[in-house]
């Protein structure tokens, strides 16, 4: 274009408006992910807050669980029941006793061996 | 610019700048110097401090097993500024009536109590009328439930809510009710471990600063400092349930059969001072404690009732004499056939020369008078305080009173004869027992103890309570001839045949007191007592019977034929349940058994 109608033409300004879109956009994009982080906040929150109630509800059926477990096995609640009969003692036999434990082997003469609790044969 | 000009300016500059100046200044004071008051009024206005409840600690026995814990309750609460309709109001206190046991009437008075706001000037609807305390949270769940099932109430849900509480609970009831104690409705012990223990057993309460939005739901982003709750610390105490249930069984049928006016049972480690069981009748249910004015059976008369200890007291004299010299089990001493004119004392079975040995088997009133003169008085009131008499054991537990011993310059010229025999002296059961401990365990006096430790809700251990001497009373020799005399007590010559238990050596004296009314001795009001060990030549236990005005017929109101066959009942049974290897005796054709292995089995021989 020629100088004399190029100084009289009307010039678009890319750079400013390069500048503008791009601050626009990060404008655009801050507030968005502002909004989105506010966002995420109150919903991390209010997740918090309802894993904070179930945990506090657990842990009192806990406390009443185990409460009612410290009634029952009480002494005085087993007396109670063994003095009405609703259990009673029992002597137990010894061939109804099982040792829990491998029986070892015959050792040979001098061998050394761990000693475990062996039931003697009758 | 021309000078007026100037000036107008200089002036306006100098105004403006002062009233900067002073702005300035006004902002410094708000943000610097008052900055910590305008924050409070602000949090104020939109933040709460939410009060985060520490968990009371556990009570447990050595073994663990738990005597004292915590159940989660709700408090009801209602907000009646929130029913629009009076008629919703009125369906949920007949809604409420049952699962609360409350009258509607009783509820709906509480919904319309009004209360005066200072804001408004004039009389307004509270908005936090607490309905109940201690709600179960089933009962809790099942109101929800029924009001959301409701047409008229479903939508003022919001106007009922519940605030999490604890309610302490004792799962075995009346076991044990003077040594555990009580709380009150805000946690804090009244009585027994849980007033004492107090301190370490609540914790401490945290904070945590909240803001809530125009719903008056907390906005978790917001939260401010938070400070966590400190759980209290659990008390593990010395007490064994399986030996305790034996004792309160056995105490149980004697109040049967004696119908005392109370009793006490007191056993205890004499190696280390440690406190198996304990029980007192009158008792209470430690979930319903009686009311205040109930004073008697919540008396832990163990610690808190003095007694004059009879003729238990009689080994005070006898280790002192046998101590210092004075005598040896073999010193012979006149007996005075039953009547001793100079003082007028009297036996209840005349005696003539016996040995310091026969007159603990006997029981001489005569005999320990005259060895307690040999000791001479200075000697035995020193031998009464290293005793433990006169003074608080120190078990830690409230109400405990030091006894009654008179100071030596009161005495008068027949106290060196009564006191021996445990008359003019007061003492508490477990002062009792205590000293007999000191025969026990070879002459050492034990502190009392009935807390084990004390551990945090991860288990570690705060503070812990190893057996402590409180001082060397007699030498372990003098322990030894004292203890072979006891063991004599309970043989076929002695006073307390009854306390036998068979398979087992048992040591012990017998004691029966009159009881002082009005000043004098009352004629037939006794307190009957044996204390004793087992088995005598390695006491695993020291235990008191004591019974406070048995009800027998007339002659047998003795602690040999009272109290001596309950020790030997408990005996019996503790011996089984602790594994104690019975001995087979010839001489008596006891009965023998083998322990078992966890010595609960006993097989016939």
């Amino acid at each position: 274009m020629p100088d004399n109608r190029r100084r009289h033409a009307n010039t678009v300004p890319i750079a400013k408006f390069v500048v503008c879109l791009v601050a626009g956009t990060f404008a655009l994009v801050a507030g968005l992910g502002y909004m989105w982080c506010k966002n995420q906040l109150y919903t991390t929150g209010a997740q918090i807050k309802k894993h904070e109630d179930e945990l506090r509800h657990l842990r009192s059926r806990n406390e009443v669980a185990s409460t009612n477990i410290a009634k029952h096995t009480s002494t005085a609640e087993l007396q109670k029941r063994l003095d009405s009969g609703f259990i009673k003692l029992g002597h137990i036999a010894n061939e109804q006793v099982v040792i829990v434990a491998a029986k070892s082997k015959p050792a040979a003469a001098g061998e050394l061996r761990p000693v475990a609790n062996e039931r003697k044969q009758e | 610019m021309n000078r007026p000009a100037r000036k107008r300016a200089l002036i306006t500059c100098v105004l403006l700048a002062g009233c900067f100046t002073a702005f300035s200044a006004r902002l410094i004071h708000i943000q610097v110097v008052r900055h910590l008051d305008y924050a409070g009024r602000a949090a104020a206005v939109h933040v709460n401090r939410q009060i985060l409840h520490a968990r009371r600690g556990i009570i447990s026995d050595i073994h663990g097993e738990p005597m004292a814990q915590n159940e989660p309750v709700k408090k009801i609460i209602v907000n009646p500024t929130k029913f629009k309709d009076p008629a919703a109001l009125t369906a949920l206190a007949t809604l409420l009536s049952e699962p609360l046991d409350l009258t509607p009437e009783v509820i709906l008075a509480k919904l319309n109590k009004t209360i005066y706001s200072q804001k408004l000037r004039r009389d307004v609807v509270d908005s936090y009328v607490p309905l109940k305390r201690g709600v179960a949270q089933s009962v809790a769940d099942k109101i929800i439930a029924d009001m959301l099932a409701s047409k008229v109430l479903a939508k003022y849900v919001a106007g009922v809510f519940f605030e999490q509480e604890a309610r302490r609970v004792y799962p075995n009831n009346e076991l044990l009710c003077h040594v555990l104690g009580f709380v009150n409705g805000d946690d804090t012990g009244l009585d027994g471990v849980e007033l004492t223990m107090n301190k370490y057993l609540r914790g401490h309460d945290g904070f945590r600063y909240i803001e809530r939005d125009l719903k008056g739901n907390e906005i978790v982003p917001y939260r401010g400092q938070e400070h966590s709750a400190r759980d209290g610390s659990n008390i593990r105490l010395t007490i064994d349930m399986g030996l305790q249930n034996i004792v309160e069984q056995e105490l149980e049928a004697a109040v049967k059969e004696f119908r005392p006016k109370g009793a006490t049972v007191i056993m205890m480690n004499p190696k280390t001072g440690q406190i198996l069981a304990l029980a007192n009748r009158p008792n209470f249910n430690l979930n319903s404690p009686k009311k205040k004015e109930d004073t008697a059976s919540r008396m832990n008369l163990a610690i808190s009732a003095q007694v004059e200890p009879g003729s238990t007291f009689k080994i005070v004299a006898v280790a002192g004499a046998l101590q210092e010299g004075k005598i040896t089990p073999d010193s012979f001493f006149d007996c005075e056939r039953g009547f001793w004119e100079w003082c007028k004392l009297r036996d209840s079975h005349p005696l003539a020369d016996i040995s310091a040995n026969d007159i603990l088997v006997h029981s001489s009133n005569i005999g320990v008078a005259k060895i307690a003169m040999r000791l001479g008085e200075q000697k035995f009131f020193e031998y009464i305080h290293r005793f433990g008499y006169g003074e608080q054991t120190g078990i830690g537990l409230p109400g405990e009173i030091p006894g009654d011993v008179r100071p030596l310059h009161r005495w008068d010229s027949l106290s060196i004869t009564r006191m021996p025999m445990g008359q003019g002296i007061a003492a508490t059961p477990l002062q009792i027992a205590t000293s007999m401990c000191a025969i026990a365990n070879g002459g050492s006096l034990m502190l009392p103890q009935i807390i084990q430790e004390i551990t945090d809700d991860q288990g570690g251990v705060v503070a812990s309570f190893p057996p402590r001497q409180v001082r060397r009373v007699v030498s372990q020799k003098v322990s030894n001839q004292v203890r072979a005399a006891l063991i004599d007590v309970t043989g076929m010559k002695g006073t307390a045949k009854g306390a036998r238990v068979p398979g087992y050596s048992v040591a012990g004296k017998t004691g029966t007191a009159q009881k002082v009314e009005n000043g004098v001795y009352a004629r037939d009001k006794y307190v009957c007592s044996f204390v004793g060990f087992m088995p005598a030549e390695d006491p695993a236990f020291v235990m008191l019977v004591l019974l406070d005005e048995a009800q027998t017929k007339p002659g047998l109101n003795y602690g040999g034929l009272t109290a001596a066959p309950v020790f030997s009942r408990i005996g019996e049974r503790a011996a089984r349940y602790l594994g104690l290897v019975p001995k087979f005796d010839e001489a008596e054709g006891a009965v023998v058994a083998k322990q078992g292995r966890e010595g609960r089995n006993f097989r016939a021989q």
